[in-house]
């Protein structure tokens, strides 16, 4: 038998989701509608996943089991996986990166693909940026109004470093007035990405004999990460 | 033209002017003890280091090292704050010129705003010992909208920390200059 099971880990990032923005879309995991139920995954605790619409990628995380594991079985593999719906989405082109389920390294029978979803399995930096991140908000005491700029920042924050970043293992910093911010550094010279919660990020390149604080340039998440950014923290990663 | 560090020209120390040793000089070395529960990594200081709250009032503590004797440093400072936040690993120290020479620059504004990010403190309150000294925003910084300085501080955090360089063991960070 090579049935594979899978079930649904409801972890902070579904907090976030379920207090998403309503106009964004959703899709079920559970159900006849499940994205998963065509590739023999089963999701036991139901869960919604949010996508921001006209971008990605919807953050799930599934614990994979081999055949007759159960959720004790220490052999189960954690992985997170970025879920692009075709909602909205058909004039889009895929994002780099993102592989079909179907050749994804994740251990699933090669059941056809419905041509309207692409799946990202994240390789494991990207797993764990995205748990530091949480871990981040998890353990940092704030007062009331730094908690809620933090759970709308932590929110992009998660949504944007799954898709867009690679590399590197950066700083992951909550401030005490919950701004997230991830640096990647390499000496005096670095690459600071700041979130405030507000659908827009800020980033910063210190390069030799200048300054984080001058010269940083702000961008909408959804526009994704600028190339610049994102030679430099390849820079930092390989350095 | 406006002062950006009107605190740093007169003395902030408690019981007035006459007390103390003065405003802290850019010519000076100050100091910053790092505790286990201090955020670092790689044996630097990280921008988590400073906190938004203390910076804003003027509460991230300094000592100055021409006015601090290693035994008042360990005793007010590694002695008293211990308990609080771990045992202490060191101290890493840097020039006030190169903190005050720390600049921000907030793109899109028009016109850009830029000024100093941070002002050296004489600051010495009544549990304070006279070569204490203190960082604080510059009130340049503080004209700046909410969101602005959600955004700048902490980029101005990761340049104080490099600013700060390695963390160094007391005896060299009480030594002569660091190379």
């Amino acid at each position: 038998m090579t049935a594979l099971t899978a079930t649904t880990e409801i972890d902070p990032v579904w907090h976030f989701f379920d207090e998403a923005d309503p106009s964004l879309d959703r899709t079920d995991v559970l159900g006849p509608n499940s994205l998963f139920l065509s590739y023999s995954i089963i999701a036991h605790r139901s869960a919604r996943i949010a996508t921001p619409s006209g971008t990605f990628p919807s953050v799930v995380e599934i614990t994979w089991y081999r055949s007759g594991f159960t959720s004790g079985n220490t052999q189960s593999e954690f992985l997170t996986i970025n879920v692009f719906s075709h909602e909205s989405r058909l004039s889009m082109p895929r994002p780099p990166n993102y592989d079909m389920l179907s050749i994804s390294p994740a251990p699933i029978e090669s059941i056809p693909l419905p041509v309207d979803y692409a799946v990202q399995i994240s390789d494991p930096m990207h797993s764990s940026l995205s748990r530091k991140i949480r871990e981040a908000y998890q353990s940092a005491q704030l007062d009331h109004d730094a908690a809620e700029t933090a759970r709308r920042a932590v929110n992009d924050a998660i949504g944007f470093v799954d898709f867009n970043l690679h590399g590197g293992k950066p700083l992951v910093m909550l401030s005490d007035d919950g701004v997230l911010s991830v640096q990647w550094r390499l000496g005096h010279l670095g690459v600071m990405l700041v979130f405030t919660g507000d659908g827009t990020g800020t980033y910063s390149i210190k390069r030799p004999g200048g300054s984080y604080a001058v010269g940083a340039k702000d961008f909408r998440l959804e526009d994704g990460l600028a190339d610049e950014v994102r030679a430099a923290i390849d820079a930092q990663a390989a350095g | 033209m406006v002062s950006e560090c009107a605190k740093e020209t007169t003395t902030q120390h408690y019981l007035g002017a006459g007390n103390g040793h003065g405003p802290v000089r850019s010519d000076e070395v100050v100091l910053f003890a790092v505790f286990e529960n201090v955020p670092h990594d790689g044996g630097r200081l990280t921008p988590l280091a400073f906190q938004s709250k203390q910076l804003r009032r003027g509460e991230v503590s300094l000592a100055r090292l021409a006015h601090t004797a290693r035994a008042i440093f360990d005793e007010r400072v590694i002695q008293a704050l211990e308990h609080r936040f771990g045992k202490c690993l060191g101290i890493t120290r840097g020039n006030v010129s190169a903190f005050r020479a720390i600049q921000f620059e907030v793109s899109g504004a028009i016109p850009t705003i830029r000024g100093r990010a941070v002002c050296v403190l004489d600051k010495v309150g009544q549990e304070d010992y006279d070569g204490h000294a203190a960082l604080e925003y510059s009130e340049t910084e503080e004209g700046l909208t909410q969101k602005q300085k959600e955004r700048y501080r902490p980029l101005i955090h990761a340049e104080l920390a490099d600013t700060f360089g390695e963390i160094l063991s007391l005896d060299r960070g009480f030594g002569g200059p660091v190379v």
